[in-house]
């Protein structure tokens, strides 16, 4: 009998002391909610601000809000967990929510269950009013305002404006496209480099020596083109504006430039003095001298290409091949 | 081989007709010093029967210039001081009744000149600008019922101050088209102006010799209308002109706001008859595209009308001509 007596009081001491552990766990953490302002008007949004105060060790968990607290208090807005840890050791954890109401009166915002192991603690419940706007009746009734239009952005109208850029970009590309296709070029234009003006000029020559211009009579036209081929020579050579100047003016833009043949100069002189008779003063030059015109135009280029220096071991490029051969047909033909 | 026959016959003829120009150029050359510009101009005034308007500071050897050209030429030569209370009857004369006589008989003006210059035109009401440029154009003068000719060679030389413009009678555009050229003079250079000063101060200024008789100046005009002038250089002449009406044609699209009107018909004819005349002087018988830059300016300065946005940006017709030359091919 007193065995079980002991027993008894044993398990009875051990369930204080159980409890009371338990009790003092929830005396250390303390939930509280608090709202902005007790009374606000229709539509506002006001703040609640639901705190948790808690040791190092402990978990509370903070709800998250999914529904509105009821049919009529709104949740419009809450942030996240705001943790702050305090000197004593303790943390304070801080989460607002908005709330808004469209319709006066007085309501209660319900205790908010926070979850502690096994346990809820929950927030007071907190009264606040919501009033309508004053109205004074003895004024004239007026229409509703139409809500204020805010200022267009430049965020608003970035994207829209951005995507017709793209838009107009796309439909560019489609119609060139379109248009190379049917013009049957390349869609992409490679890069050619610029021929060498004496290639440009060698070229020229050999057509204008095919075309037979003064066999048929045309001297006037022979002329006309062979000073034409000189003076484009020029001007890709020697950059000098030669088609809107004179022969004269051509030859004085010569002679300050760093032109320093004067074999080549005479020639030159020659040519434009010959084709400006012919051009213009209705001068028939005999056979001899449209062929020596001609020859004189090769040697002129010949003797006053640009002639790039290149390494001994790389290979010649077609361009170069090309002036060798003008070269070598002159030559031969001076002999002959 | 006949039109190689042709031009070598020209070239020869020309040759020899104009080798009186270096003798003037050596007997004006005796007296004015430098201008070698305005001699020139005067030249080819005389030699395409064209007047010049002459725009330059006071001073310049204008009035010494065509006085000098009238006595190497053996002509009359009057000079006009236009003022505002000139009167047309002053200029190409009037009726005088002679109470002897008892009937009107006709006093003639100083217009019956070979040369006249016209000594700031502008000093005077249109008027009397008017009267001289019917004359100018008409080459007769009409006095009550008679209608008289006016001696050939006839040039008239009018001259304008550029620096002082209040109180005077600016010529309407369509009377200073009717000058075949406008020339600007300018200061001499230092040299030029060292030599001035030593002839002035002299003891006895240096006279020009009389080397020519008035019909020598008609035949060489004769001669002068016979330069040739190929058809490559008349379309030069025309691209030159109408580049002055339509730039934008020309890829001169900057210059379509800045003029208000070109070149008349008057201006390429005008252009085509003093490239022949520096052809000429030149003892060249066929025109090249030399001769017609030569004279461009002079021929086109006057006519082009510039607008306000012209005058904003500082843009005159002589750079307008110099962008334009420039920029059209050369044939």
């Amino acid at each position: 009998m007193s065995k079980i007596k002991i027993t008894y009081k044993y398990l009875v001491l051990l369930l204080l002391v159980v409890l009371t552990v338990l009790q003092l766990k929830a005396q250390n953490v303390t939930v509280n909610a608090k709202l902005d302002t007790n009374q606000f008007l229709i539509g506002d949004q006001v703040g609640v601000e639901l705190q948790v105060k808690q040791p190092l060790k402990e978990f509370v968990g903070i709800p998250n809000f999914e529904k509105n607290f009821d049919s009529e208090i709104e949740i419009i807005d809450q942030t996240t967990n705001d943790t702050t840890l305090l000197e004593s050791g303790e943390y304070i954890i801080k989460k607002n929510v908005t709330i808004s109401v469209f319709d006066s009166g007085y309501y209660a915002l319900p205790p908010i269950p926070f979850l502690y192991y096994s346990d809820t603690l929950r927030t007071d419940t907190l009264i606040f009013k919501v009033n309508a706007l004053p109205v004074d009746t003895t004024k004239a009734i007026k229409d509703i305002k139409m809500p204020y239009e805010a200022p267009l952005s430049f965020a608003e109208v970035y994207p829209w404006a951005g995507g017709g850029l793209l838009l107009a970009l796309v439909i560019f590309i489609v119609i060139y496209v379109i248009r190379k296709i049917k013009r049957k070029e390349p869609i992409i234009k490679r890069f050619k480099p610029r021929e060498p003006a004496h290639i440009i000029a060698y070229r020229d020559l050999d057509k204008l020596k095919n075309d037979k211009l003064w066999q048929q009579d045309k001297i006037k036209d022979y002329y006309t083109v062979l000073t034409d081929i000189l003076r484009m020579y020029l001007w890709n050579r020697y950059a000098i504006r030669t088609l809107e100047r004179t022969s004269e003016e051509i030859l004085q833009s010569l002679q300050v430039s760093d032109f320093n043949d004067d074999e080549s100069f005479e020639t030159l002189k020659e040519i434009f003095h010959l084709s400006d008779l012919v051009k213009f003063a209705k001068y028939k030059p005999v056979a001899d001298q449209h062929e020596k015109c001609m020859m004189d135009a090769y040697k002129f280029v010949d003797k006053t290409k640009l002639i790039i220096e290149e390494n001994p071991d790389d290979s010649k490029t077609e361009s170069d091949k090309q002036t060798k051969t003008e070269s070598k047909a002159i030559k031969e033909e001076n002999k002959s | 081989m006949n039109e190689t026959v042709d031009v070598k016959e020209l070239n020869d003829r020309i040759e020899k007709e104009s080798s009186f120009v270096d003798m003037i150029k050596m007997e004006m050359g005796k007296v004015i010093v430098g201008q070698k510009h305005l001699v020139d101009s005067l030249l080819i005034g005389l030699l395409s029967d064209g007047h010049i308007l002459l725009e330059g500071v006071p001073g310049l050897a204008k009035t010494l210039a065509i006085n000098t050209l009238a006595s190497v030429v053996d002509a009359d030569f009057s000079r006009i001081q236009f003022t505002p209370d000139l009167l047309p009857a002053d200029l190409i004369g009037t009726m005088i009744y002679s109470q002897k006589k008892e009937e009107f008989h006709v006093k003639k003006g100083p217009v019956f000149s070979n040369f006249v210059l016209a000594d700031e035109i502008n000093r005077s009401p249109a008027k009397v600008q008017s009267a001289l440029l019917e004359a100018m154009q008409e080459r007769q003068v009409t006095i009550g019922e008679q209608t008289y000719q006016l001696p050939k060679p006839f040039l008239v030389m009018a001259t304008q101050n550029p620096i002082e413009q209040e109180g005077t009678y600016p010529l309407p555009e369509a009377q200073v088209d009717r000058f075949m050229l406008k020339v600007v003079v300018d200061y001499p250079k230092l040299e030029e102006e060292k030599l001035i000063v030593r002839e002035n101060i002299a003891k006895e200024f240096p006279k020009a010799n009389t080397i020519l008789k008035p019909q020598n100046i008609i035949d060489a005009r004769n001669v002068v209308k016979d330069v040739y002038i190929d058809e490559k250089i008349e379309r030069y002449i025309l691209d030159i002109v109408f580049a002055t009406r339509f730039p934008e044609k020309y890829g001169l699209d900057k210059f379509s706001a800045m003029i208000n009107y070109g070149g008349s018909p008057r201006a390429s004819i005008n252009l085509a008859m003093a490239s022949k005349a520096y052809a000429f002087i030149k003892r060249r018988g066929y025109v090249i595209p030399e001769d017609v830059r030569a004279v461009s300016h002079d021929v086109l300065r006057h006519r082009i009308g510039l607008s306000y946005e012209a005058e904003a940006e500082n843009v005159t017709s002589e750079d307008i001509i110099t962008e334009i030359l420039n920029t059209i091919e050369v044939p």
